[in-house]
């Protein structure tokens, strides 16, 4: 039995191997090289320069640079709360014994299925303010047409909207999955003990969620805070700068103002913010258990 | 000893390393079918080269198309290997490609595109090439053939010209008691016509037809915009040598202000506008400004009748802004690749009035312009008309800097504040004034 066991082990490596090399070389090394160039001004011809902090410098003086962050900030914050708090919500839900509880399950978890370019594309249609498909209802309903897109104190909003009902689904799905790990017996020597549906819920399932939890905001926290695709297809970070995010930010410097040097600086800021934000996650959940 | 299935996973993980390494010229290629028929395989003794189609859809496909063609009946013994980009990926493509030693034989490229890609030692010098392939001067409308030099040197074969006109909508024009045959001309009549048209066609109390479409965002306002700009006697976008902004003057808020006004004051175009090519498509707008580009989709809509003519005076005088789309050799220094490279830009060239017909853009030779078949295209005429007063971007060398169509490119951000009233037209101009002057002084 131990032997078959360092068998699978082994197996498992090389299966793994494949990945392994491909990340290191397309994604590792890309990403270590960002250091050294973010000192550097490089239009990609040429050799690149060395500057020293100075792209550094220029970012913390650029005028957008501000807005861009707290973009950044708000939508994630945002992001991170409404699909923490919806996945729970939903997976409780659907872990009840409904009628049509499969049906439901799929369908909460079909549009994570689409690409996040797709469903930008699906949504920036619906949002289109002369005859998108919302405003349409607005109308009818003796509503004033929304700006959903255009209007630069909503687009971020709509924006959330949308990743929302796009990636609501896997969050629910890894609830779902953590609460029925949860052993029955728990739940029964609590009724036993007179507890109310509410104290159990308090009480044994968040509680036992506590590592999914964290799992769940960590990544949504760190997926949205490189929040890309929904803004490349629907805004192009408009309206006035009010969708443009870090990453949005780093992509037009680098490919079409062709500064990667400035770019890359961009991108260790925004690495940096994300390891933050993993840490004081992670504290934060430490000083809970302990 | 390693197992069959750790040889295997080996394998796949080399494969996969060395696939990925591998030089693919193709690799930005779209899965599309009319540019996998043109991949047949080339004879060996044919010189292949490989030709980037940047120009985007829909009309690339007519590009395509001439491709095909090139390669059935030359007589050059050429192949052309095509691969189909949009712009913004050929522009960093082309970086990348180039540095890394294998830049594509010939590509399109845009006018406003020129200078920068020149300046950064891409393209190749063609200027004692060009008439050992038969381009002549005198056969060129004139500024799109000085449109390709740069500092005295020809770095590109001009293939056509897309200024700006007006698109009206004859049926809605018809049923607002305005003449088809007489499209209006002037600031005066383009007002009366375009407030005829705003009107509630369902009895709501909501408009629901408008005079015109304008986006918010995006290159068209801010084109239209240093339309006006160069409507007045002396207007200009930068100074003469091109190092500081010249926009901030009295000419520059009055055509500010005034598409202001065509939105909050006359009301007769649509708020937050985003997509007026499609509302003009669905009749939801009478009237659009905008190159020659979008009869192709216009030309889709069963039962949708318009017409064009010169973008209206609005001051002064006749201006308008164009951009060419031109035919640039990289600098691969192969000679017999180069040559080849020049005798499918002398085919595009000769066929440029199919490209006029199908996707509409203009031609740049005399001889087609003069011809019948190019007479014969009624709605091309306005878009001629406009030639002599075609402007172009100032040449820069950050041209995609200053005149980019991202968020924060100043003169996106002009025309968002103007069209989305957030600031004063005078606060808007200054402060799009700072940002282009910073991004010349770079």
């Amino acid at each position: 039995m131990f032997s078959k066991k360092r068998i699978n082990f082994g197996s498992a490596g090389w299966f793994l191997l494949p990945y392994f090399l491909i990340y290191f070389i397309f994604f590792f090394l890309p990403a270590i090289s960002i250091l050294p160039m973010s000192f550097t001004e490089w239009s990609i011809v040429g050799t690149p320069k060395f500057i020293g902090f100075e792209n550094f410098i220029k970012i913390f003086n650029d005028r957008y640079f501000v807005k861009t962050l707290s973009n950044t900030f708000f939508y994630t914050i945002l992001v991170t709360v409404i699909l923490s708090v919806l996945g729970l919500l939903l997976a409780i839900l659907l872990n009840q014994k409904l009628r049509g509880r499969s049906i439901a399950r799929t369908i909460v978890i079909m549009p994570y299925v689409i690409s996040s370019a797709v469903a930008g594309i699906l949504w920036r249609w619906m949002f289109e303010r002369n005859f998108g498909i919302i405003n349409n209802y607005l109308q009818q309903f003796g509503l004033p047409f929304v700006g959903w897109l255009s209007d630069p104190n909503i687009a971020l909003y709509s924006i959330v909207i949308m990743n929302i009902w796009w990636s609501v689904g896997f969050n629910t799905v890894t609830f779902l999955a953590a609460i029925q790990g949860i052993p029955e017996e728990l739940y029964q020597a609590a009724q036993v003990d007179g507890a109310s549906s509410l104290q159990s819920f308090f009480y044994i399932t968040i509680p036992q969620l506590k590592p999914i939890i964290l799992y769940v905001t960590v990544l949504c926290a760190a997926n949205s805070f490189q929040m890309f695709d929904e803004a490349y297809v629907m805004t192009q970070g408009g309206p006035l700068g009010s969708t443009t995010t870090l990453v949005y930010k780093s992509y037009v410097e680098a490919f079409k103002n062709f500064r990667l040097g400035y770019s890359a600086a961009l991108s260790v800021i925004t690495c940096l913010i994300i390891i933050m934000i993993t840490l004081i996650q992670m504290g934060a959940n430490k000083r809970r258990n302990a | 000893m390693l197992k069959k299935y750790q040889i295997l996973a080996l394998l796949l993980a080399l494969s996969l390393v060395f696939v990925s390494c591998s030089k693919t010229p193709k690799t930005a290629e779209t899965a599309n079918t009319t540019s996998a028929e043109t991949e047949v395989e080339a004879p060996a003794e044919k010189t292949t080269i490989v030709f980037w189609n940047g120009v985007g859809a829909p009309e690339n496909v007519v590009l395509t198309e001439l491709v095909k063609e090139y390669n059935e009946t030359n007589q050059d013994n050429v192949y052309v290997e095509e691969v189909i980009l949009d712009w913004s990926t050929l522009y960093s493509k082309i970086l990348l490609d180039f540095e890394t030693g294998t830049p594509p034989d010939i590509m399109t490229i845009q006018q406003s595109g020129l200078y920068q890609n020149v300046d950064l030692g891409i393209l190749a010098d063609i200027t004692d090439l060009m008439p050992e392939y038969g381009f002549e001067k005198e056969d060129f409308v004139e500024s799109a053939w000085n449109g390709s030099f740069i500092d005295g040197k020809q770095y590109a074969v001009p293939f056509d010209l897309h200024p700006l006109a007006l698109y009206y909508n004859t049926g809605l024009f018809e049923e607002a008691g305005l003449d088809p045959a007489n499209p209006p001309a002037t600031m005066k009549e383009f007002l009366s016509a375009a407030q005829k048209l705003t009107k509630d066609t369902n009895g709501d109390g909501t408009t629901d037809q408008y005079g015109m479409g304008l986006a918010y965002s995006g290159g068209l306002p801010f084109r239209l915009w240093m339309s006006l700009l160069w409507q007045h006697d002396g207007g200009n976008v930068l100074n003469e040598d091109n190092t500081a902004a010249a926009f901030n003057t009295e000419a520059g808020l009055e055509s500010l202000e005034f598409l202001h006004d065509l939105v909050y004051t006359y009301k007769v175009i649509p708020e937050q506008e985003q997509s007026p090519d499609e509302d003009f498509m669905k009749g939801i707008v009478g009237m659009v400004i905008s190159g020659p580009w979008s009869q192709f989709d216009f030309n889709s809509v069963d039962g949708l009748e318009y017409a064009t003519a010169p973008l209206p005076v609005f001051y002064d005088q006749e201006a308008a802004w164009a951009d060419s789309h031109m035919l640039a050799l990289p600098d691969t220094k192969d000679e017999t690749r180069m040559a080849a490279a020049m005798s499918f830009a002398r085919f595009l060239s000769d066929n440029s009035l199919t490209w006029t017909q199908k996707a509409g853009h203009l031609p740049v030779k005399q001889s087609v312009l003069e011809s019948a078949d190019f007479k014969a295209l009624d709605k091309a005429q306005a878009f001629a008309e406009t030639l002599p007063n075609a402007h172009y971007y100032p040449s820069i060398k950050n041209e995609s800097l200053v005149f980019g169509r991202d968020s924060n490119s100043p003169f996106v951000v002009l025309m968002e504040s103007t069209l989305l009233n957030t600031k004063t037209r005078q606060e808007a101009l200054n402060e799009v004034e700072i940002m282009v002057n910073e991004l010349l002084s770079q």
